[in-house]
């Protein structure tokens, strides 16, 4: 284990590198994924202490130029339509950056709360936009959003609240909708999004412990975890469960030690980044996810984070708390 | 103009009569350099390859990110959109099957080709086939695309509305996707959710066992696909839950569909929910059966056994449990009591050797749970 060690500077450096290769075709091939990019980007610099590596006013500038004049909202590059993914992201961008001022100019603020609260259906879950795909994802994405912009009311909340009480499962875990499959993901929109909006009560006592142990569940033999029964550990679990964890306070019901040694194994020693797994390729997804775990496990004397917003604690503590 | 964006939608429209179709993606291959798409038709099986070059594939990509970017730049004339951005949209759901702007034209641009074309339903038979085939490739960002899976239940809607499409034909080949692409990418989550709202929505009764019976028999061949076992549960417990979401679902998603839009007026979903009579005594022997005689070790199977027996279970304890009670006690009486981290049974450093009596320790490990958790 004394071998194995986090390789702060190689993944800052990792970082940093990704906005320069606009040759690779591989740059292009996710464009509609740019801004969730930026803002894995950052909140991974911020966690490693190293805010600074990206220019604030390029990125706020990016940001802003992703604003889709049609249907308000952030799209996820300069012309694409809006998406409730994207938003959030513009917005958490923004929040980390203490710019949200930014929104002041044309009604933006607004305009965004509007294509936001637009997307709630009449049974309070989330579309994505107007395609019409529903997933719990976009009910945490929406208020989220709401949350950092201080914008939730009992309007919104109350419906959203009552879908995903319907999205629990039998085994203790959240689905993409009600009767849908337990994912880990699901688990973490689902708690994420009440805890938000100051709910987790509507929980019982034994739906949360029954939850945690389904989330404990996915730790495997070799530390890594997953986000299904019987599925690979990937790294990307190591935020989703861990952080469902922290949130219904059983963040120690996971070996730390173990899930450590798994990240730590899927860093690339040469170019910095993490991968899903040992041996795989790297993505700044899994980059930010593997550091946010590490941080909420409390190694390394990196920058605490959120498990609720997966930002900043830093930053995050200047939101207003719901109920206003 | 599209080139080899028309040249894929042409290789993804050929062979319509084909019962298997497969789109491949494979590295570059010496000997093919000037070949973009390798297809091979085997008319005795009545299958196809399509073989999809790396070089090919960015060649695609490269083509329809052009004419993306001159469709955005051309603000004023979004609205008038044409068969090259069709094209394009094709080319994008290949290379890039999440980008949310795109499935979006993608749409926009079936519903006006509704409205346009002579013959609507030619027009929806192709666009079936093309999206089929994306979802049964063997590319997992493309085969588990939740936007590509939402576009089908979509499809699964407007096909409805056509009287010349062969509807016998159409539930077959829904089947066969579904079976197809969860072959192709084990547990596969949207397209089992997709399974779930096809068998709430579906028409009648002999499809609805149909789409049954494949998932019974994939799950059976398949014991650590979580997702089949869950979307089989699933089936078998809305005979007793008869929860309404999806069909609610449908509604929403029907309402988008006008005679504006589509041309013609779309038809509502059946008024009457259909449920399957399920034999769950007959059911549960199976499963307990199947458990006993392979030596299971997959959770997913004793979670749907859980449930259904949750479900449906009375007030007495049923049977298996008391013989899994009386299985247990005897394989800890031999090899010791069988010990738990977060509820995954564990096994013993010194027992690791052994691969028959570890995956045992794993088998009677997922038994205990289930006993103590149910009796």
């Amino acid at each position: 284990m004394s071998e194995l060690q986090l390789l702060k500077e190689k993944h800052i450096q990792y970082i940093k590198s990704l906005d320069s290769k606009t040759n690779d075709l591989e740059y292009w091939l996710s464009e509609h994924l740019r801004l969730n990019g930026v803002y894995w980007g950052l909140t991974a610099l911020c966690i490693l202490k190293s805010k600074d590596t990206f220019t604030k006013d390029d990125v706020i500038g990016f940001v802003m130029s992703c604003w889709d004049p049609k249907h308000s909202g952030f799209g996820p590059f300069p012309r694409h339509d809006s998406h409730l993914l994207s938003t959030l992201s513009a917005i958490q961008i923004l929040a980390t950056y203490d710019s949200l001022d930014s929104l002041n100019t044309d009604g933006k603020l607004e305009k965004c709360v509007e294509f936001i609260t637009g997307n709630q259906q009449a049974d309070g879950s989330f579309q994505g936009d107007r395609f019409g795909e529903i997933d719990t994802r976009f009910s945490y994405t929406a208020l989220n959003a709401l949350s950092i912009l201080g914008k939730l009311t009992p309007k919104i909340v109350d419906p959203a609240v009552e879908y995903i009480l319907k999205c629990y499962n039998f085994d203790g875990g959240f689905g993409l909708c009600p009767g849908a499959e337990s994912h880990a993901a699901q688990a973490f929109t689902c708690l994420g999004a009440l805890k938000i909006v100051n709910r987790l009560d509507a929980l019982t006592p034994s739906q949360i412990e029954e939850t945690g142990w389904w989330l404990c569940e996915r730790q495997l033999p070799e530390g890594g975890l997953n986000g299904r029964p019987s599925k690979l550990p990937d790294v990307c679990y190591s935020w989703w469960v861990l952080s469902s964890l922290s949130i219904i306070g059983k963040l120690d019901w996971i070996n730390f030690d173990s899930l450590r040694k798994f990240i730590l194994e899927a860093q690339d020693n040469v170019k910095g980044g993490i991968a899903d797994r040992p041996d795989n390729e790297v993505d700044v997804y899994h980059t930010i996810f593997g550091l946010a775990g590490l941080s909420l496990m409390g190694f390394y004397e990196l920058d605490p984070i959120d498990p609720t917003y997966c930002m900043p604690t830093s930053v995050t503590k200047t939101f207003k708390q719901y109920p206003y | 103009m599209t080139t080899i964006c028309a040249t894929l939608y042409e290789h993804l429209t050929s062979h319509p009569d084909l019962a298997n179709f497969k789109l491949e993606f494979s590295p570059d291959q010496e000997g093919f350099e000037d070949i973009d798409f390798f297809c091979d038709v085997n008319d005795a099986k009545k299958s196809a390859e399509l073989v999809v070059f790396r070089k090919t594939y960015f060649k695609v990509f490269k083509e329809a990110h052009a004419l993306f970017e001159r469709y955005i730049l051309n603000v004023d004339k979004r609205d008038q959109l044409t068969w090259d951005d069709y094209l394009m949209t094709i080319g994008y759901l290949l290379t890039t099957s999440e980008n949310k702007m795109i499935i979006n034209i993608h749409e926009e641009c079936v519903l006006r080709l509704l409205l346009q074309k002579k013959d609507p339903a030619q027009l929806m038979k192709m666009e079936l086939l093309v999206i089929e085939r994306l979802l049964t490739c063997t590319r997992n960002s493309v085969n588990k695309s939740s936007s590509l899976w939402i576009w089908y239940r979509k499809l699964f809607i407007l096909c409805r509305n056509f009287k010349n499409l062969d509807k016998e034909k159409l539930m077959i080949q829904l089947i066969s996707t579904i079976r197809t692409s969860a072959c192709l990418h084990p547990s596969n989550y949207y397209c089992w959710t997709t399974s779930r709202w096809i068998f709430d929505n579906m028409y009648d009764t002999k499809h609805k066992e149909q789409l049954y019976e494949m998932t019974l028999e994939f799950s059976l061949s398949h014991p650590n696909d979580c997702s089949s076992w869950s979307a089989l549960c699933y089936m078998i417990c809305q005979s007793r839950l008869r929860l309404a979401y999806n069909t609610q679902d449908y509604e929403r998603l029907y309402q988008r569909y006008t005679s504006s839009n589509i041309g013609i007026t779309p038809k509502s979903n059946h008024t009457e929910v259909l449920h399957l009579t399920i034999d769950i005594p007959k059911f549960t022997d199976k499963i307990t059966h199947y458990v006993d005689t392979l030596a299971i070790k997959d959770w997913p199977v004793f979670l749907c056994l859980s449930k259904v027996t949750s479900t449906y279970g009375g007030t007495s304890v049923p049977a298996y449990l008391q013989t899994w009670s009386e299985q247990i006690s005897e394989f800890e009486r031999n090899h010791g009591s069988i010990e738990f981290t977060n509820r995954n049974p564990i096994i013993p450093k010194d027992r690791s050797t052994d691969l028959t009596l570890s995956n045992s320790i794993i088998h009677y490990g997922w038994k205990k749970r289930v006993v103590e958790s149910m009796m």
